[in-house]
């Protein structure tokens, strides 16, 4: 039941995105009305899903919130993308934005819910994984993931996007700076609360394994930045970073998987 | 900021001048982005394999030696490196004190309301020294080791943490490892029933899970791995009632005077002929060797001639005794993390120093406005 609703998800963001483009190329007001009313639909069907997956695991005895292997990551990696887009209040300020968001959104569930490669059937957790500390460090990262994603979306409108579009430098250079803080105290926790669930599961909190290597590499890359931004406020050299940050997030999330560590159920 | 005139020795606004530059956003960014380098290197390089590097010595290979690329967490740069950083952090945050203290306006009142967020960056940045400092010291004087335990038997602990302040006698026995598992196939919980002893009494009793570690003594035990190797149950029948052992490769038994086995192979699925076992057997009279298989009997109605020509099989070769392999009881034993950290109090103060730092900088009503103001007057915007 829910991977059906979850599997209907993507096609509402995708049309949200089509009448956004719509939208932005005639300037009518139709297709914004109907673009709003799918994405919300949509986030709620999201939302729905994801709540209906953990009551079901539970029905099937194995109860656990869904957030435990890469189907059930990349789906709440989706929904924290739009959950962060819709709180920072940028949905009205700047419509182009929103079309970025919701296609990012649209990647990451269709790939979930699409991929061959990807097992969306629930799943029992194994020892490692059954941890209080489960929770809490999937959703802290990922809404630090989402935050970065937001931010990127702002630093590719910097970069490749047409002036008028922007509403002015100083304001998307602020709303980069805020987005990225608020990833950045994400993931300030979600390493946190990583290395005291390693302290209980491993014997270590810190012990240089790829995934934690990389997400401390991606911590240090926003570290920079917000140093950056105290030495000279140059929109499109914060801009760049910003988007040397995502992909470092990115390799964080998949690329290191190629990579032979203990957080190899990801 | 004015000049150190205390310190004499050198130029003061020389010192001045190295002391802003080294603790300046500036060469904050230079030492991130030198530690961003170093630690992609040390993903991307396979970690230690010194050893084989050791062996074949190509020109690649003594370039990684020479610059401990096989190692790069642990090595001298790397360290060097984390020095740096914590150099940086303490002139910044020294900084930060002194010109609070400095300013004679101020004088007597280190902080006041709207300096909040200048607090929280100077605790910021002593909670991430703290941080480095405690897990340094964690490293040096730390226990890392690992130990495994075949079912019902015991290791002692002594040699096995050297150095540590620890009851010499300490040893634990593993009573019983198991592994539950779902319905399907997927394992769900690892149990070690672990017993800590002393002088030949036990003291404590603990099971360990995954996840649930067990405490002794000040030292942490973690239940991380897990293996089972082959045992074979097998019988001797010589001719009154049949005895059982339970075997592992190298297992010696007596049957009587000077005779005796030696179980030197346990195979689970031998030549796809199901589990099987090889036995040098001595006695005065005879001695050889035997592979018993626990499926000899459909092999022989498969190859009726196979014991004519192949005695080896023959679970009878050696006069007045029949081997045979009853069933296979895998001995389980059980993988333990020992590890002892020092360090971790005070990496933890570092921590919540940090967080909280961070969160009265960026999260306190107004701070982070407040701050971004007080940014740009100095970078001379309206």
């Amino acid at each position: 039941m829910n991977v059906t609703i979850l599997n209907c998800v993507p096609f509402l963001y995708l049309a949200a995105f089509a009448f956004s483009v719509i939208r932005s190329v005639t300037g009518a007001d139709i297709p914004g009305r109907i673009r709003d009313t799918l994405w919300i639909g949509g986030f709620v069907a999201h939302s729905t899903g994801m709540a209906l997956r953990w009551a079901e695991s539970y029905a099937l005895g194995i109860g656990h919130a869904p957030l435990s292997n890469f189907y059930e990551s990349l789906v709440f990696f989706s929904w924290a993308v739009i959950f962060l887009y819709l709180v920072l209040g940028f949905s009205r300020k700047n419509e182009e934005l929103g079309t970025l968001t919701i296609l990012i959104a649209f990647v990451l569930i269709a790939y979930a819910s699409f991929s061959p490669h990807i097992d969306s059937r629930i799943q029992p957790l194994i020892p490692a994984l059954k941890s209080n500390w489960l929770i809490s460090h999937v959703v802290t990262c990922f809404l630090g993931y989402g935050a970065f994603v937001v931010a990127s979306a702002l630093a590719a409108f910097v970069l490749f996007g047409k002036k008028s579009a922007r509403g002015g430098e100083k304001a998307s250079d602020e709303r980069i700076y805020q987005c990225i803080v608020i990833g950045f105290l994400f993931f300030t926790i979600g390493i946190t609360t990583g290395s005291v669930w390693a302290h209980y599961a491993w014997g270590r909190y810190w012990g240089w394994d790829p995934k934690e290597t990389w997400a401390l590499i991606t911590w240090l890359i926003y570290a920079a930045i917000l140093h950056i931004r105290l030495i000279r406020r140059d929109e499109r050299r914060i801009a760049v970073m910003t988007l040397v940050g995502l992909a470092s997030s990115l390799f964080t999330f998949l690329g290191v998987n190629y990579l032979s560590g203990l957080h190899s159920y990801f | 900021m004015t000049p150190d005139r205390k310190s004499s020795s050198c130029n003061p606004s020389r010192f001045a001048r190295l002391l802003t530059a080294f603790s300046s956003p500036k060469t904050a960014v230079i030492l991130l982005t030198a530690t961003v380098v170093a630690s992609a290197v040390g993903t991307i390089v396979p970690q230690n394999t010194q050893g084989t590097a050791l062996m074949t010595r190509s020109i690649r290979d003594e370039i990684l030696l020479a610059l401990d690329l096989h190692d790069v967490f642990h090595s001298w740069w790397f360290f060097l490196l984390g020095v740096l950083v914590c150099v940086s952090l303490v002139l910044c945050t020294w900084r930060r004190i002194r010109s609070r203290i400095t300013v004679p306006k101020r004088a007597g009142l280190l902080f006041r309301r709207g300096d909040l967020p200048r607090l929280g960056s100077l605790l910021l940045h002593l909670g991430a020294v703290i941080v480095i400092a405690g897990f340094v010291y964690g490293q040096f004087q730390g226990i890392d080791a690992y130990v495994e335990i075949p079912e019902g038997e015991t290791v002692s602990l002594a040699p096995i943490i050297p150095g540590h302040q620890l009851d010499q006698d300490l040893s634990i026995r593993c009573e019983d490892f198991s592994v539950e598992y779902y319905d399907s196939g997927i394992p769900r919980e690892f149990r070690s029933e672990l017993a800590f002893i002393s002088s030949g009494a036990v003291l404590k009793r603990e099971t360990l899970l995954v996840n649930h570690p067990v405490s002794f003594q000040g030292i942490r035990y973690y239940q991380a791995h897990y293996k089972s190797l082959p045992r074979a149950v097998l019988s001797v029948d010589d001719s009154g009632q049949p005895r059982t052992f339970t075997a592992r490769p190298g297992d010696v038994y007596t049957l009587g005077a000077e005779t005796f086995f030696r179980v030197t192979r346990v195979e689970e699925n031998f030549m796809d002929m199901g589990p099987a076992m090889k036995i040098d057997f001595f006695s005065p009279a005879q001695s050889g060797y035997v592979w018993v298989l626990s499926g000899i009997e459909k092999v022989g109605q498969l190859f009726p001639d196979l014991l004519a020509k192949a005695p080896q099989f023959d679970p009878a070769r050696f006069e007045g005794y029949v081997f045979s392999l009853e069933r296979m009881e895998p001995l389980y034993v059980t993988g333990i993390s020992i590890s002892h950290d020092p360090g971790l109090p005070v990496v933890v103060m570092g921590m919540l120093l940090f967080v909280s730092g961070l969160f009265v900088v960026y999260l306190l009503p107004g701070s982070q406005r407040r701050a971004l103001k007080k940014d740009r007057i100095q970078a001379g915007e309206p």
